[in-house]
């Protein structure tokens, strides 16, 4: 007795029903022989005979046999002339285990720093030397981005900050009036705003609005071969593309940053004389408790240093760009995501040196 | 004296030798094509004479100038070159003018406006794209960008223009007209051209010599005539667009059928 096992095919063979065919066909191989009766099959296209191809095969490799039956003269014809490409196998010979992935993520963490170093030394001195250095570029173009990048920004940050101080005075003045403190929301929210949220908020809406600009716009020039075209023109693109966004952003960022903290304390105000009873003239007095020019200075030189982040981070991603149209998304996100990471590490070092 | 020369040349990618050693010539007013099958090293050649990659030896000559494997092109060897990439490489936030004034406002930043417009107007002129002075890119064709670009490659009147794939992404009218405007500006000009091509129309119209890479080495330096008569395999199969026929890669199915 034999231990087959009959499979009868519809009359048309549709790619979509071949999953479920096949899947009962390969079932019945798992057990034993599989007889495939074609008896009812009218005509087979090339899903279907690579469908037979495919069960056959699979019949091979489980050491079973898989028999035909009940198909027509000319469809076992075409059969019997079947060719199937063979599928080439993957070279995996590149691929790397998990101690070489690890070396290679952290070489390119560190061609990252090298590259960051890099920009900023270049900008740093373009910026002090151009116009001693018979090298430099005839071209200019900072108004132009730091109108693009800072001054369209203003109204997102100050929006936001403002809300966010608003909400944050709100929460606390209702704890300080629990215990009798209430008169403490000018001074600590000043504190606060020019401390940290001012200079850490707008920097990160920045990195979100203007870093991602300057990244996709550049990364998108690299792809379409602008880059290499201005250096045949003699064009070094840092002193073209980045030494503009960089001291665009070396001016926007603190001004930003010391406007939407005056807007974060407009915030407190409102909250204050609305929770608190504390008129706007208390309000600005008792601001002085907490505010000071040496804190004002801190924060501007914070916010500098975040600008510097967002533009090298920025430019550094979007010259780096190898490849087509993905690349310059991938490039955009990496962007966002370093120069924030970037903000936040170095205002837990700035917190740690300042206080 | 030759405007290039290319003696020995070895480049690639790391530790990928993609040329092993090339050495060709170019002389005034000739129009030298780079061929290959794709993926030969055509525009890693051409990025190493540019000095947009740095080659691993050898050396370049410019005018008869050497210039060291690792040192840039020098601001005068570069007023005397031009470049045309092969999508255009225009930036796309400056109109045709100031792409075209680009490199002039680059070298001589004192140039009076009027000045630059004029030579502007003439560079664009002689790719008949005048009217296009004030037109950004994006509100060009294919065509017209490609002729765009080339202006910006003769804005100093260059003796040697470099063109990657100049008929890559255009109709074969565009094309032909392309061809013919290389050939013009070789002769009104006098410029010597280095193309890499693949497009064989374009390189039966305007070859006078070219070379054929294959493996990262010069399968045959010769002219065009030279080329359409070749018995080297690859050669003639390039020129009469044949190809060897792929290694077949398929098996048969042995179906077993039951009465």
């Amino acid at each position: 007795m034999d231990n087959f096992t009959t499979v009868s095919l519809p009359r048309e063979i549709r790619p979509r029903d071949i999953a479920i065919i096949q899947k009962r066909c390969l079932h019945v191989l798992r057990h034993g022989d599989l007889r495939v009766d074609g008896s009812a099959v009218e005509s087979l296209d090339f899903f279907g005979e690579t469908f037979l191809a495919d069960i056959t095969t699979a019949a091979e490799k489980e050491k079973r046999r898989c028999v035909l039956k009940g198909f027509s003269p000319s469809i076992r014809e075409s059969l019997s002339k079947l060719t199937i490409n063979i599928v080439p196998q993957k070279d995996d010979s590149d691929k790397m285990g998990f101690v070489e992935k690890l070396g290679d993520r952290g070489f390119k963490v560190l061609q990252g720093f090298r590259d960051f170093a890099y920009l900023l030394s270049e900008c740093a001195y373009w910026t002090i030397f151009k116009p001693f250095d018979k090298n430099h570029i005839p071209f200019h173009g900072t108004a132009l981005q730091l109108f693009r990048l800072g001054s369209n920004a203003c109204g997102i940050v100050f929006l936001l900050v403002f809300l966010i101080a608003f909400s944050l005075a709100f929460q606390s003045s209702s704890m300080l009036n629990a215990v009798g403190g209430g008169s403490y929301l000018a001074g600590g929210l000043g504190f606060l705003m020019f401390a940290e949220i001012g200079p850490l908020l707008s920097s990160i809406i920045l990195a979100g609005r203007s870093g991602s600009s300057i990244t996709a716009e550049i990364a998108s020039m690299t792809v379409a071969e602008e880059i290499k075209a201005l250096r045949t023109m003699g064009i070094p693109p840092i002193q073209f593309l980045v030494l503009p966004r960089f001291k665009a952003l070396s001016v926007a960022v603190p001004i930003l940053s010391f406007c939407s903290s005056i807007f974060g304390c407009l915030a407190g105000m409102i909250v204050a004389d609305l929770v608190c009873e504390i008129s706007p003239y208390n309000y600005i007095l008792s601001l002085k408790d907490g505010i000071n020019l040496i804190l004002i200075v801190k924060s501007l030189i914070k916010s500098l240093v975040f600008g510097w982040i967002i533009a090298l981070v920025a430019a550094q991603k979007g010259l780096n760009v190898r490849g087509g149209a993905d690349a310059v998304g991938k490039a955009t996100t990496s962007c966002v995501v370093t120069s924030i990471s970037g903000i936040i590490i170095a205002d837990a070092l700035f917190s740690f040196i300042y206080y | 004296m030759f405007n290039l020369e290319v003696k020995h040349l070895r480049a690639g990618y790391g530790q990928k030798i993609i040329l092993k050693d090339i050495s060709f010539s170019v002389q005034p007013r000739e129009i030298r094509m780079i061929l290959g099958a794709s993926g030969c090293g055509k525009s890693t050649l051409l990025n190493n004479i540019l000095k947009l990659e740095h080659a691993i030896s050898g050396t370049l000559s410019f005018f008869g100038e050497e210039i060291p494997t690792k040192e840039p092109i020098p601001d005068r060897i570069r007023r005397r070159t031009g470049v045309l990439f092969q999508g255009g490489a225009l930036l796309t936030n400056l109109t045709v003018a100031e792409n075209v004034a680009l490199p002039l406002r680059r070298s001589y930043p004192k140039l009076a406006q009027t000045t630059l417009d004029e030579i502007v107007a003439d560079r664009l002129e002689k790719v008949h794209l005048l009217n296009a002075f004030y037109k950004f890119p994006a509100e060009l064709s294919g065509g017209m960008r490609k002729r765009a670009a080339l202006a910006r490659a003769i804005a100093f009147e260059p003796e040697l223009l470099f063109c990657d794939e100049p008929s890559a992404g255009l109709d074969p009218v565009t094309s032909r007209s392309l061809d013919e405007l290389l050939l013009e500006l070789r002769d009104t000009l006098g410029i010597s051209v280095v193309i890499v091509s693949h497009e064989l129309e374009s390189i039966k119209t305007i070859t006078d010599k070219f070379i054929y890479l294959q493996d990262g080495n010069i399968l045959m330096d010769g002219t065009l005539d030279e080329g359409l008569h070749s018995d080297i395999p690859a050669i003639h199969d390039f020129f009469a667009r044949e190809h060897q026929k792929p290694v077949l890669n398929r098996r048969f199915i042995h179906f077993e059928f039951e009465d």
